[in-house]
């Protein structure tokens, strides 16, 4: 008797702590953030053991769009501060270093947009906005004078 | 339905989740009739843009590919504006303009009021990239097949 009367109640209270952690879950974004560096160098890591390989599957997704066949992750002070996942709540941006020089800033906009900011020695490089996907985003770009490159991995996997 | 699962259901119907996570969203899937729904719309635009699709092979190396297209982007837009002035004098020019503007309101109201089609041709009209630096230029593309969307900054200060 006392369970059926209290069974609607319960029901309700369980509805109202659902809408409310739907509310939360749809502020919020985990991300993981990478700092990656592409080379053809075969022995980069013979010359620096603390480079680690990027995840097999992350490494070969990208050897189909660049041209460098070995990518490490960049451990650094910055790099091993990130948290893991990254959580981005709606209108409350997050800077995160990556190395001395370069920083970047996570904005979630509100679903589905997502705005990425790059800042390379405080100034501010390029601002990518674009849509929250499954798939990964990646800021990348070149060292000429040593054909290698670095790419911030931005992925919610 | 909250972005999480409209982001599975997209994942899944990209064949992205591991075996375990996909049997588990089909098994959602067969008992939720809105989720039935929405990938069945998702299946429909991924088919349709699939189906008109052009492939094309690239006659050359891809960064030199993209920045040609870079370039011919920026040599049409400098004859645009010098061409902008002498157009505004023409009869046809003044009808274009608000069936133009009422078709660029009508694209945004329907993108707006709709913002859970997360198709890859969604993404790439929403994309934006500012590049505050003038010296650094950026290069975006989409790869399905990678599952990845690059930005990539051509002369970089990291």
């Amino acid at each position: 008797m006392t369970t059926t009367r209290f069974a609607p109640r319960l029901f309700l209270l369980c509805l109202a702590l659902g809408l409310a952690t739907q509310a939360v879950n749809a502020d919020e974004l985990k991300l993981r953030v990478q700092l990656v560096w592409g080379t053809n160098e075969k022995d980069a890591q013979k010359r620096d053991p603390s480079l680690k390989e990027v995840d097999p599957k992350l490494a070969e997704r990208l050897k189909k769009v660049f041209k460098w066949e070995h990518y490490y992750v960049v451990k650094n002070k910055q790099t091993d501060a990130l948290p893991n996942p990254v959580v981005i709540r709606a209108g409350k941006p997050e800077k995160l270093p990556l190395s001395e020089k370069c920083e970047i800033e996570i904005k979630n906009l509100g679903f589905p947009m997502l705005e990425v900011k790059l800042f390379g020695q405080g100034v501010l490089v390029k601002t990518v906005k674009q849509p929250v996907s499954p798939d990964d985003l990646i800021i990348g770009g070149d060292e000429s004078k040593n054909d290698t490159a670095w790419f911030v991995v931005i992925s919610r996997r | 339905m909250n972005q999480e699962k409209l982001l599975k259901l997209q994942a899944y119907l990209d064949k992205k989740l591991p075996p375990a996570e996909s049997a588990q969203v089909a098994r959602w899937i067969s008992e939720d009739e809105q989720a039935r729904a929405v990938l069945e719309e998702l299946t429909a635009t991924k088919s349709l843009l699939a189906g008109n699709e052009l492939e094309v092979k690239l006659p050359e190396g891809r960064q030199f590919y993209w920045s040609k297209i870079q370039r011919e982007i920026a040599r049409l837009e400098t004859e645009t504006a010098a061409q902008s002035s002498s157009m505004w004098h023409s009869w046809w020019a003044r009808l274009a303009a608000p069936l133009a503007g009422a078709a660029v309101a009508i694209a945004a109201i329907i993108f707006i009021t709709k913002p859970q089609f997360d198709s890859g041709a969604v993404r790439a009209f929403l994309q934006e990239i500012e590049t505050p630096i003038e010296e650094a230029s950026a290069i975006s593309f989409h790869s399905q097949e990678a599952g990845m969307t690059v930005v990539w900054i051509e002369s970089q200060g990291n």
